[in-house]
């Protein structure tokens, strides 16, 4: 197989993979190419919407494995490919220098045991690093089971690692990923975090020593493949942010390529569920919430119509309104229509004048959403009301409304797994699933216990 | 009175200084590449003079504060139409109360200012990404890039640190204007570039395989060209290997 096929069939195989950032990154360019700019940069957009800022490919998607939700699984029937290292290198260097890519992606299939697919990879990083003279990015991912020395020297050579967990509970990795070992998952990820503190305590003594894995880890979790409601998703994703100080956590819509018993069969993958766990996600790390404050076993799933921040607000309506000009930055950024940009605008504008609703507007704030819970210098917003379905009303993204003149048929398609665009009567809709009648197995996962952190009870930290 | 510049930063600067010592009623200063002579008009050339343009840049900085100097300096080459009079209020503000402005995120005057810098920094980091060398034959990369804003100076020191084993040309057709790399100095200004070599003998073979990744690194099921258009709009396109 020629190399232009080649990296066809391998990054078809990468692309379920939506690890896509290259940011954190500190390395400069010494005497080389390349270097990392710290907040990333994305070079371009694939006809799917996402940011393309590595070249993400596959070493080969020659697995000796047979996870039933991964197509690259022994027992599928897809071109097999494997990159040389030569072949990896020439791309990523010929792709750096005309600035298509911020850096290298490289994750692969297991090929013969994870030790030596390791090995592989750690051999491509090593020479780009050493005989190539390349400073940019390099996103490794980690093989699970391999050995912990080639994990170790690896961290020397990449900016960022990551494993990814992709099913986010015991049972689901036990079904979906038989052959996986479950406890190589997690011991690795905290192997490495413990690297990087260690490295990180060295490098304020010993400013030459090298760090090790400067832009962090980060991980994946598969959402839709299998039962698991949100609420464990998302205590998994706060499990693993506390406890490994993870970058990252990203969620990957299922997407259907493969038909199993046990798998559901989804028509289309849950790309509004996706949506809203990225943005609760977000909740997590920046604006201070808990997951316990956005979803609890009454209430495990997020709502279709409002995003989580929007959601929170209206159960909480009795902590506002609140006063723009005194209220401290904490309780700004859970007003729905300020974000952190707007949040720190005002309170940088706060220290010369006291606002109004007209600065407020200059500012960036959506008041349209935010004017229900807040005051400015006493006074309400004029569409303020106390009514919660009126201030529901003002909440739902417009784009969600089906009779709304700002629907787009493609956005349609974001919440409806057929062509049923009515969610106010049935918001299931969204989150399932046909499941296949005769699954009993399938079925059976809903008696399990929905707590993420289930997973993480393997290592005792 | 009507100022008319050459269209450079030193020169506006210059008429900024012309305009606080003249003591003369100014109602506008215009680039003289954007202006149009008429009979009515009262107006008055301005010829760039260094020292007093750095006067006023230093002024801005002591005076108001390094933010200031950097959003009227960015704003400046947003090459929006009115620019120079929103500037003018603005410093005269900022010479009264001083790097307080900064803060005033609300304010309308400001605003005229810091919206075209927030643009001209969004570009600017747009471009990081989206341009695209080309090899040629004598081993140099080029890119061809035609940006909404006059940006070039503000992005060109990243890809000197970036790139700095490679001869490369940034090359700004909108506006004649180019960033010259030899791996060692960099030059940027105004020039005609002319008698560009033919590509190097391997270039099509990596924009090949670049437009190939590019179509398969897609996911069919999740296809969305309106949120690709919307990161991506069409105006850039042309001078992108793999939309081209």
């Amino acid at each position: 197989m020629n190399l232009f096929d080649k990296l066809g069939v391998l990054a078809d195989a990468a692309k379920y993979d939506v690890s896509c950032s290259s940011s954190g990154g500190t390395r400069n360019n010494k005497n080389g190419v390349g270097n990392s700019h710290t907040a990333g940069i994305c070079h371009t957009w694939s006809d799917d919407g996402r940011c393309v800022s590595l070249l993400k490919i596959l070493l080969s998607n020659e697995c000796i494995y047979d996870c039933v939700y991964c197509v690259n699984r022994v027992s599928n029937d897809v071109t097999r490919a494997s990159f040389t290292a030569d072949e990896v290198i020439e791309l990523t260097m010929n792709f750096y220098r005309r600035n298509y890519i911020e850096g290298l992606f490289l994750s692969s299939a297991v090929l013969k045991n994870p030790s030596y697919t390791m090995e592989l990879m750690l051999d491509i990083v090593r020479r780009l690093r050493n005989e190539h003279g390349f400073y940019g990015y390099i996103h490794l991912k980690g093989i699970p089971g391999a050995d912990e020395k080639l994990i170790n020297e690896a961290g020397m050579f990449v900016d960022r690692m990551s494993i990814n967990i992709e099913l986010p509970s015991d049972k689901g990795l036990e079904v979906l990923a038989p052959q996986k070992p479950k406890k190589a998952l997690l011991r690795p990820m905290q192997q490495i975090n413990n690297k990087i503190i260690a490295s990180k305590e060295e490098h304020k003594t010993f400013k030459s020593s090298k760090l090790f894995v400067p832009a962090g880890q980060s991980t994946q979790l598969i959402i839709g493949a299998t039962p698991d409601r949100d609420l464990s998703i998302l205590k998994l994703s706060e499990a693993l942010y506390d406890n490994f100080n993870l970058k990252r956590v990203y969620y990957s819509a299922y997407v259907p390529t493969l038909t199993d018993s046990r798998l559901p069969a989804l028509i289309k993958p849950p790309l509004l569920r996706e949506h809203r766990l990225y943005q609760a996600d977000w909740l997590l790390r920046f604006y201070g919430f808990s997951a316990d404050e956005l979803l609890s076993k009454a209430n495990p799933d997020f709502s279709p119509e409002l995003d989580p921040k929007a959601d929170w607000a209206l159960r909480n309506l009795h902590l506002f309104p609140i006063e723009i000009n005194s209220i401290d930055y904490e309780m700004l950024l859970r007003v729905p229509g300020i974000g952190i940009q707007s949040a720190k605008r005002i309170i940088a504008s706060r220290r010369v004048g006291r606002l109004n609703f007209d600065n407020l507007k200059k500012i960036g704030v959506v008041l349209k959403r935010s004017g229900h819970f807040i005051t400015c210098q006493g006074k309400t917003y004029e569409t303020y009301s106390k009514n919660e379905s009126v201030v529901k009303e003002s909440l739902v993204s417009s784009k969600l409304l089906p009779q709304s003149k700002k629907a787009v048929v493609g956005q349609m398609s974001l919440f409806s797994t057929s062509n049923d665009y009515d969610i106010g009567r049935n918001t299931s809709n969204l989150y399932l699933f046909d499941q296949p009648s005769n699954t009993k197995q399938w079925l059976s996962y809903y008696d399990q216990p929905q707590d993420g952190r289930l997973l993480l009870s393997d290592i005792h930290l | 009175m009507i100022y008319i510049y050459d269209g450079t930063w030193d020169g506006f600067l210059t008429a900024v200084h012309h305009y606080y010592y003249d003591r003369q009623s100014v109602t506008n200063i215009e680039s003289a590449l954007s202006y149009r002579p008429n009979l009515i008009d009262d107006y008055k050339n301005i010829i760039v003079d260094t020292s007093r343009a750095k006067s006023v840049e230093k002024a801005i900085l002591d005076k108001i504060s390094f933010d200031s100097l950097d959003n009227i300096m960015r704003c400046f080459f947003s090459e929006t139409e009115g620019r120079e009079m929103w500037i003018i209020r603005y410093i005269k503000i900022g010479f009264k109360i001083g790097s307080k402005i900064d803060c005033m995120l609300g304010d309308p005057a400001v605003l005229d200012v810091l919206q075209p810098a927030r643009k001209v920094k969004f570009e600017c980091h747009r471009m990081l990404g989206l341009l695209r060398f080309e090899l040629l034959e004598s081993n140099i990369y080029y890119a061809k890039i035609q940006p909404d804003h006059n940006i070039i100076t503000f992005i060109s020191s990243h890809f000197k640190e970036r790139f700095a084993d490679q001869n490369w040309v940034i090359h700004d057709t909108k506006r004649s204007l180019a960033a010259l790399y030899n791996t060692k100095r960099m030059l940027i200004s105004y020039m005609n570039l002319t008698n560009i070599p033919n590509l190097h003998a391997d270039e099509l073979k990596f924009q090949s395989l670049w437009k190939n990744y590019f179509k398969h690194i897609a996911i069919k099921s999740r296809f969305n060209p309106k949120l690709q258009k919307q990161f991506l709009p069409k105006r850039y396109w042309k001078h992108l290997t793999e939309k081209t």
